[in-house]
């Protein structure tokens, strides 16, 4: 992955603590429990993996009732929000807040996001297949 | 004066009216256009008319019916740069200049998750966000779309619909939910 991809994933995550104020942290997971990007209180590996396993956990339990994927999670605690959220399908996004933010907001922001992840994932596969087709050719 | 130092900016009540639409057209698109510049600035129609795609003629005779139907506020001299940018510092700062004023607001999703409040206590905000504020006198007075997602707002009237915050609110809102005609800006 192309260093500029990470940064553009900092800049995503500087958008919700932007739009959405009282976040105390934001991580951006992979699939298999990596860190990816980070903000705040959750600018650790055990965030990004906790972010993984509470949705493999979720959609595990969830499916014994009914078939389900797990696409969006918002945890009320005793005093934050917790908001887990899928990108582009193939990262887990989890921000923490205080119990003051607006979770419709954490929503539509996050929603943003995923449209934003897409298109860059977009631009990142079409420039490496053209490098790879520019390789074949030579 | 050069004659093109003309100041457009939307009109409070052309808010309720123009984002409430739910489709394009080319008078939701201008409008759509003047809250995504700078209304400090000077108006560009050549480049409203570049990002359109449309002619500069055919932004004329738009602009012409939006202000027939007061839809703008039009001056020859530039509003005042830091009051309108200490404004539009943030939502939750421009809901508080309406709630300074008076009114008591909220605005949700519309799966009834709360998005920002004024005048009232957060568990009540959350309470009318789910479409539960009748006992406290609130009601949806605009449902307003925007690029993919539409958000209800709540309000207990009386409400003045020209207050200028609520047009900086408008414009907060479609920098952070995107426009029917542009999606989300860059």
């Amino acid at each position: 992955m192309s260093l500029d991809l990470i940064q553009e994933f900092a800049r995503l995550l500087q958008e919700l603590h932007e739009h959405c104020q009282d976040i105390r942290g934001t991580v951006v997971a992979t699939q298999d429990g990596f860190i990816l990007s980070a903000s705040g209180e959750l600018d650790n590996d055990t965030a990004a993996a906790t972010a993984v396993h509470l949705t493999e956990v979720a959609e595990q339990h969830l499916s014994l009732l009914r078939s389900a994927r797990c696409i969006d999670q918002i945890v009320w605690t005793d005093n934050s929000i917790w908001y887990i959220t899928r990108l582009a399908d193939e990262y887990i996004l989890m921000a923490l807040a205080e119990s003051t933010c607006t979770p419709g907001m954490l929503r539509l922001v996050s929603r943003n996001i995923d449209d934003a992840v897409r298109t860059l994932l977009g631009h990142a596969r079409a420039e490496v297949e053209s490098l790879n087709q520019a390789t074949t050719e030579a | 004066m050069a004659e093109s130092n003309r100041y457009v900016d939307v009109a409070g009540p052309a808010i309720f009216h123009w984002l409430s639409q739910p489709t394009r057209s080319p008078e939701r698109d201008l409008l759509e256009s003047l809250l995504a510049v700078d209304p400090t600035k000077p108006l560009d129609l050549e480049r409203i008319a570049g990002n359109l795609q449309v002619p500069v003629s055919a932004i004329a005779r738009t602009l012409f019916a939006l202000n027939r139907q007061q839809s703008l506020a039009i001056a020859t001299s530039a509003p005042p740069a830091a009051e309108y940018h200490r404004l539009a510092s943030n939502l939750r700062h421009t809901l508080d200049t309406l709630g300074q004023a008076g009114m008591r607001i909220v605005l949700a999703a519309d799966d009834g998750l709360l998005l920002a409040y004024t005048g009232c206590e957060f568990a009540c905000a959350e309470r009318v966000a789910a479409g539960m504020g009748e006992k406290e006198g609130f009601g949806q007075i605009a449902h307003l779309s925007f690029w993919r997602v539409s958000i209800r707002i709540y309000a207990v009237e009386p409400l003045d619909r020209k207050h200028r915050a609520w047009v900086t609110l408008a414009r907060l809102l479609q920098k952070t939910l995107g426009s029917l005609s542009f999606g989300i800006c860059p």
